[in-house]
């Protein structure tokens, strides 16, 4: 009997480049901080060639039946009746009352197939879901493996790797090809806002896809990269984080802890037209009233931060990684707290101080200043700050 | 425009009486009943040429003063037949220990068997109708909100808090301490025979997959009580002509008041727009509107009619877990003679005979009777209540014929195997087997025996497994608790849609769960 | 007759009759607050159920109550327990042999556990952490209901009141849904409260299992529910984990209490039984010993349970009939026995052979549901439970110091075994009983005889001879609905006072009841103190 938690299917590959042996859980999975000791080279690979994350201890449903699709546009906020086949969308979904439980996307693979994705296990609650419905919903956790191939020359390694021109591939669209042989499912779809695909396999093919990708990569500075380095790119790219910027309402212990898709900034994620799924007619008259709380982009200012550190002749001192902390946020110079900060990262790339946020909504204007509590030398101090549109950083290769 | 303001979906006892109701407050009513008869659980039928019974059940259960005086029932027809005893226990082989509506004949009657207990007695009584008095006021109302903080809330908890306090300290801590108690330790308290306690066990495990050693059958117990007469201890209360005849005077009093009753319309579908119940769809496909639809069908069945795309998932979940469980089967013959009854080689004295007679030995033996039933089967020994209706009411068969009914308990409707023909006369045959060892002519005296198993009663009344009370009845089945707390003001989540039947508080028989509906819908909008 | 005074000449302040953990506390409490306190106790050590005593030579034994889980962590701090050698060492994992050769395992770690009971149901996986989630908030939901004393609903007096209007305030205070789910756990049966959450029926066993422990209610009895949630009691503090072992064994904890309330100036004197209880004008004035020995005390105070100290130790002319009656009628069976191994090796579990980390952990037997409730369905009419259910550990796996090296004990507890058996419990009826446990433990582990050097079997009247537990039950009365709070032990005197003053009652038989809690005898203290005693 063993108690260890397993790797994913591509351990094999990857074990042997954690260089530090720094080994994190994710769902069930142990997987890869960082392959190298620092993760500095691999965040840069992400915005300057590319990245190869092991993203395969995602949940993943496989729902299929004649009303397949009934029961999906059922539970999540997007209208999903109305997208086609080949479409990816993106979107929460929510409990009755219209509290967020979990976020992820949803691939319509057939007219009868549609695979989603989620953050936390969610398979009681779709069967909950299909009552009535001719529908059967799949585990494919295990079975199916998944990588996410993120940056400038994702397209062109991939199009090396399946000899298929994806020039046509657009974003939030999937296709399926042949990978050196292993069938793929490619979504044009990623946590790094960069121009990236996840390429979504059988486990049991999951080596030989690995090392496609890596033949085909290497030449154009594929890197395999870590948890540390995609928690940077995705604070970059403004996409929030199950468990740090939003607790599910399924595990919320008192009711402030629990979001709606409109105060975390996915209003468009919901499809108020369609006429029932799980929450709609607590989100209707959500709608009706005026927002309590925003979810946006707050921006660290860098000379009064930098004061704050020179004053006691220092120099400023940023966190190396992406801190997963709540930091309050207050009105300029004044004791009322208006918000706190869920995630944060210096941006290597930007030269930006960012977080991700919740705001009380008068707080949450784009270009609203704000003090952000900061700690200098063990001493509480503030730090000047202000709201920012997400996300912080929108390469036009994304969508292009 | 629509026809109707209510549809109705159910002819029971609460479907028509509140309909009847809300007819009087000026609506404009529909009923739909599934089946060619009115009645529901209460219907009183032909089983054999000349031989009606009330297959479901012989107690017609508390008809709130109240209900029947709004309604006019006794003008419409109800009337009382002469129960002459209360529960009578009976065996092979000790004589018979009858109870009476009156106390102090019971007391003498069990003097004979045991002192003690006999000097208790009238106690055990005036107790036993002061907490079920507790209870009946408690079911007066809609069901109460412990933690609410709206005024009216609250003002009808300290109602009820002084309505416990008029019993003193120290019976007010009695009636707290045994409502969760089985009721097995309740006779134990009281009593020292054995048979006088099986009497009481089989009274506090009535329609409930629980036996006398399970916490909470006191509650059932005096549950049953509620309504009765100081001394009544599960008199059966049968209106003239079987049960039916309360059901037939609330749709007498329902189409005077201008409801039209529809039977052989078959609900498949409450039709839902915007998330507002609108009206029905029946088998045939025709669809009816209204603006409130109130279903008296039990709540599982009740629910599966909405496209579960309007409901909450947690709900369904909550709904789905309302314990059914339906442990009564029912077994009716047409005699074409009295047969002779003994017990204990004596025989069972004429008004002792028209009360109901228990074939139970012992608390171990109903005990044993569920354990068996737990597992899903029928035990070799279930509880038997025999009662014998045309002794009261002749008019039930014809002259000098007579109708026995017997109430088997725990018989599961989860039997393991499943119910059909076959498990159906085997349950019959041991019946009749167990009666014959009181009446042992019973055999030849049989004209026609029916075998209602707990799938005929689902399949016959629509019940879901079963259940004739819509749902056990239990601590955490009762009150705001029943059928889920989100409907316990017979009101639920979808707009609109609202629960009647006895699946809703108070859970009793006889109407009352309609009545309280009725002034919830009444009072909508 | 001699009366002896207090030592130092003066009278006592209080009495405390019986050294078990509630007694203890109490007279840790009193002394604390700089009372003169003696504790009585009939034994030759401080412990009552909660001891550890080297049966076997060289093999030490938690002879009766074997694990930790809800002792008080106030009760740890104000008395410093850990500074009187309180160490509790965790119990990490619950495993359950099937019958098919497979088995259920709820090991520490949250990940580990959703994968193991995926392996079974997958959505009993998820179902399992809402669930835990859940059970933690109400676990915290009963804990002020737990640490307070209980208001009388019928009195009006304002400090009755200001109980009750706390309780209601506190149920106010909980959302509607965690309302609901806590009546529901106050009134449902485990397996059917189970039930609405899984569909693992080995899951729902073991769960069952541990709501069943030391009351006479089968996994469908109504009223066990309750118990599941004492599973989650510990959890919330965070400061230990649901289960626990104290190095040395339970007796270690009554040790260390016994030490704390020495270290206060408690006297506690060991084979001191108490046989009368004086009381002169309606008021207790001091205890009487087997050997005569006379105590006096203004306060007395009786670890004892009700039926032991009203029925035995007072005169029930001093006591109203009605009060009599309640004790009487109050439901005292035991339920279970205990059965301890010395070991010369390790069993050998057919679901997982050899050594591992669930020897670690508390191994259930209860295979399925079916299973525990036909155990109970034996004890209900009279005899044990011809397949029992049965919680074993191994307590040297965590402290070696537990047998001689590279041997091992065994604590078998042991459901059914019902006090009332029909014909009364005898030597034949013990080997009987020992026996089916044996065969029962040996389905799962079949060496299990090959390894046993010598054992220990003790039937609920073992435990009453041994402890004066009446009728051997561990929890100085059921734990069911109608038994608890301000009906605990009696309706009316649920405020650890007595109809006798000056005589006080702080055992398990008050609330909030049993396990090695030490909450009644805390509250009872506080009450004393709280009158002037």
């Amino acid at each position: 009997m063993t108690r260890s938690l397993p790797g994913t299917p591509f351990h094999p590959r990857t074990a042997p480049l954690v260089e530090g042996q720094t080994w994190r859980r994710w769902a069930g999975f142990v997987v890869a901080s960082s392959y190298e000791l620092h993760h500095d080279r691999e965040y840069h690979a992400i915005r300057t060639s590319a990245a190869l994350f092991d993203v395969s201890p995602l949940f993943k449903y496989h729902v299929r039946g004649p009303d397949a699709v009934r029961l999906v546009d059922r539970v999540v906020t997007r209208d999903v009746a109305g997208a086609r086949v080949g479409q990816v969308l993106y979107t929460p979904w929510c409990d009755a009352a219209g509290k967020v439980l979990d976020d992820g996307t949803v691939s319509i693979l057939a007219p009868d197939f549609l695979r989603v994705t989620a953050a936390d296990p969610n398979y009681r609650w779709l069967c909950e879901n299909a009552r009535g419905l001719r529908v059967t919903v799949d585990d494919a956790s295990e079975s199916v493996a998944a990588l996410a191939l993120q940056g400038p020359n994702a397209r062109t390694i991939l199009e090396h790797a399946t000899g298929t021109d994806l020039a046509g591939l657009r974003f939030f669209r999937l296709q399926n090809a042949l990978l050196r042989g292993v069938p793929v499912t490619i979504t044009r779809t990623g946590y790094t806002g960069d121009l990236g695909y996840e390429i979504w396999m059988d486990a049991s093919q999951a080596l030989p896809a690995w090392d496609a990708l890596i033949a085909a990569g290497t030449p154009f500075g594929l890197t395999p990269a870590g948890i540390l380095a995609l928690d940077v790119a995705r604070i970059e790219a403004g996409l929030l984080l199950l468990d740090v910027d939003y607790v599910s309402a399924r595990k919320a212990l008192i009711e402030p802890q629990k979001s709606s898709p409109l105060e975390l900034g996915l209003e468009w994620t919901v499809g108020f037209d369609k006429p029932a799924f799980v929450g709609r007619e607590a989100l209707v008259a959500e709608r009706e009233r005026p927002a309590e709380w925003r979810f946006t982009g707050v921006e660290v200012a860098w000379e009064p931060l930098e004061a704050l550190y020179t004053d006691l002749g220092l120099a400023p001192r940023l966190p190396t990684t992406a801190w997963r902390t709540s930091v309050p946020l207050y009105a300029p110079g004044s004791e009322h707290q208006v918000g706190y900060a869920t995630s944060g990262c210096w941006s290597p790339l930007l030269k930006r101080y960012l977080t991700l946020a919740h705001l009380e909504a008068p707080y949450a204007e784009p270009g609203r200043e704000l003090d952000m509590e900061v700690t200098v030398e063990h001493r509480r101090k503030r730090a000047r700050a202000n709201v920012c549109a997400l996300p912080f950083f929108n390469p036009g290769r994304k969508r292009a | 425009m629509n026809r109707y303001d209510v549809i109705v979906i159910g002819a029971g006892a609460n479907g028509l009486a509140a309909a009847a109701l809300l007819a009087k407050r000026g609506k404009r009513v529909l009923v739909l009943e599934r089946r060619d008869v009115a009645g529901g659980t209460n219907a009183t039928e032909e089983f054999h040429p000349g031989f009606r019974v009330s297959a479901a059940r012989d107690d017609a259960g508390w008809v709130p003063d109240a209900l029947a005086a709004e309604l006019h029932l006794e003008r419409n027809g109800l009337s009382w037949a002469p129960v002459t005893a209360g529960l009578v226990a009976v065996s092979g082989d000790a004589p018979a220990i009858p109870t009476y509506p009156d106390v102090r004949r019971t007391v003498e009657e069990l003097r004979a068997v045991s002192a003690p207990d006999a000097a208790r007695w009238a106690a055990f009584a005036g107790f036993i109708h002061r907490a079920a008095s507790f209870l009946q006021a408690a079911y007066s109302t809609r069901a109460p909100r412990v933690q609410s903080r709206a005024l009216g809330d609250l003002l009808a908890l300290a109602g009820l808090g002084r309505r416990l306090r008029t019993l003193g300290k120290r019976e007010m801590m009695e009636v707290l301490r045994v409502v969760p108690m089985p009721v097995a330790d309740l006779a134990e308290e009281w009593f020292s025979h054995e048979p006088l306690r099986a009497l009481l066990a089989v009274a506090g495990t009535r329609d409930v997959l629980h036996g006398p050693m399970s916490g909470g059958t006191a509650l059932v117990f005096l549950h049953h009580q509620v309504g009765q007469a100081m001394g009544a201890i599960g008199v059966r209360r049968a209106p003239r002509g079987g049960t039916g005849a309360l059901t037939s005077a609330l749709a007498i009093a329902a189409r005077e008041a201008g409801v039209e009753v529809r039977l052989g319309a078959d609900v498949s579908q409450v039709r839902v727009e915007a998330a507002q119940a609108r009206g029905v769809v029946l088998a045939t496909g025709e669809e009816i509107g209204a603006a409130q639809v109130v279903s008296s069908a039990d709540p599982r069945r009740s629910f599966s009619w909405v496209d579960p795309s309007w409901l909450d998932p947690a709900l369904l979940r909550e709904v789905d877990n309302v314990r059914m469980r339906g442990a009564t089967a029912r077994v009716h013959f047409a005699l074409d003679a009295l047969p002779r009854f003994h017990s204990g080689g004596r025989e069972i004295p004429r008004d002792a005979l028209g009360g109901t007679l228990v074939l139970a030995p012992s608390i171990a033996g109903v005990e044993r009777a569920y354990d068996a039933a737990k597992f899903g089967a029928v035990s070799e020994a279930p509880a038997l209540t025999i009662t014998i209706p045309t002794l009261a009411d002749p008019s039930l068969a014809p002259d000098r014929r007579h109708v026995l009914s017997v109430t088997a308990q725990h018989v599961p409707w989860a039997r393991r195997g499943g119910w059909d023909a076959a498990a159906a006369d085997a349950l019959g045959d041991q019946v009749t087997r167990m009666v014959a060892a009181i009446a042992p002519d019973l055999p030849e005296r049989v004209v026609q025996r029916w075998v209602v198993t707990p799938a005929d009663l689902e399949a016959r009344y629509g019940c879901a497994e079963g259940s004739l009370t819509h749902g056990e009845l239990a601590l955490d089945q009762a009150l705001f608790m029943r059928p889920v707390p989100s409907c316990s003001r017979h009101a639920t989540p979808l707009a609109g849609f609202w629960l009647c039947g006895t699946g809703t508080h108070p859970a009793i028989p006889g109407g009352a769960a309609g009545w309280l509906a009725a002034a919830e819908v009444a009072a909508a909008r | 007759m001699t009366a002896i005074r207090g030592t130092g000449g003066g009278r006592y302040d209080a009495i405390v009759i019986g050294g078990g953990h509630n007694g203890l506390v109490t007279a840790a409490y009193l002394a604390r607050a700089g009372k003169r306190v003696v504790v009585l106790e009939r034994r030759h050590l401080v412990g009552g159920a909660a001891v550890t005593e080297e049966v076997i030579p060289g093999f030490r034994f938690s002879v009766f109550s074997y694990v930790v889980s809800l002792l008080r962590p106030e009760i740890i701090r104000d008395l410093s327990l850990p500074a009187h050698g309180l160490e509790i060492l965790p119990l990490e994992s619950t495993v359950t042999p099937m019958f098919d050769g497979d088995y259920l395992a709820a090991w520490p770690d949250a990940d580990q556990t959703r994968r193991e009971v995926a392996r079974h149901s997958l959505r009993d996986a998820e179902a399992y952490e809402e669930y835990s989630r859940l059970m933690g908030l109400m676990a915290m939901a009963v804990k002020p209901i737990i640490g307070m004393i209980p208001p009388d609903p019928t009195s009006l007096s304002p400090r009755d009141l200001r109980g009750l209007l706390r309780v209601g305030r506190h149920f106010q205070s909980l959302s509607a849904k965690h309302f609901h789910l806590l009546y529901k756990l106050m009134t449902m049966s485990s397996a059917d409260f189970l039930d609405e959450w899984f569909e693992t029926d080995v899951l729902k066993a073991t769960k069952s299992a541990s709501g069943i422990i030391g009351t006479f209610m089968g996994p469908r009895t109504p009223g066990s529910a309750y118990v599941l949630l004492h599973h989650y009691m510990g959890e919330i503090d965070g400061a230990f984990r649901a289960w626990g072992f104290a190095r040395g064994g339970t007796g270690a904890i009554s040790e260390s209490i016994g030490r704390a309330a020495r270290a206060f100036g408690t006297e506690v004197r060991l084979d001191a039984e108490v046989t009368k209880v004086r009381t002169q004008g309606g008021k207790a004035t001091g205890v009487v010993l087997a050997n005569g020995d006379e105590l006096q005390a203004p306060v007395v105070v009786s670890s004892l349970d009700p039926k032991r100290t009203f029925l035995r130790l007072v005169d029930e002319a001093d006591l109203p009939a009605d009060f009599v009656a309640d004790i009487r009628r109050f439901r005292i069976r035991g339920s279970s026995g205990k059965v301890n191994l010395a070991l010369s090796g390790l069993p050998d579990f057919t679901c997982l052979p050899g050594v591992g980390p669930h020897l670690r952990g508390a191994i259930s037997i209860s295979p399925s549901l079916e299973y525990v409730e036909r155990a109970y369905d034996d004890a209900k009419y009279g005899a044990f439970s011809r397949r029992p259910y049965m919680d074993i550990i191994l307590p040297s796996m965590i402290d070696p110091g537990m047998a001689p090296p590279g041997k091992h004990v065994m604590s078998v507890f042991v459901q059914y075994a019902p006090s009332t058996i029909t014909g009364g419990w005898d030597d034949s009826r013990r080997d009987a009983f020992g026996n089916a446990v044996l065969d029962a433990i040996a389905q799962f582990a079949p060496n299990i005889r090959d390894v046993i050097i010598d054992k220990q079997v003790l039937t609920p009247a073992d435990i009453e001879r041994i402890t004066g537990l009446t009728e051997g039950n561990i929890f100085q009365g059921e734990l069911a609905l109608h038994q608890l709070f301000f009906l605990r032990p009696s309706p009316g005197w649920a405020q650890y006072r007595t109809p006798v003053r000056g005589l006080w009652q702080c055992g398990s038989g008050t609330h909030p009841g049993g396990g090695i809690m030490g909450a009644g005898g805390r509250l009872a203290a506080l009450e004393i103190l709280g009158t002037g005693a």
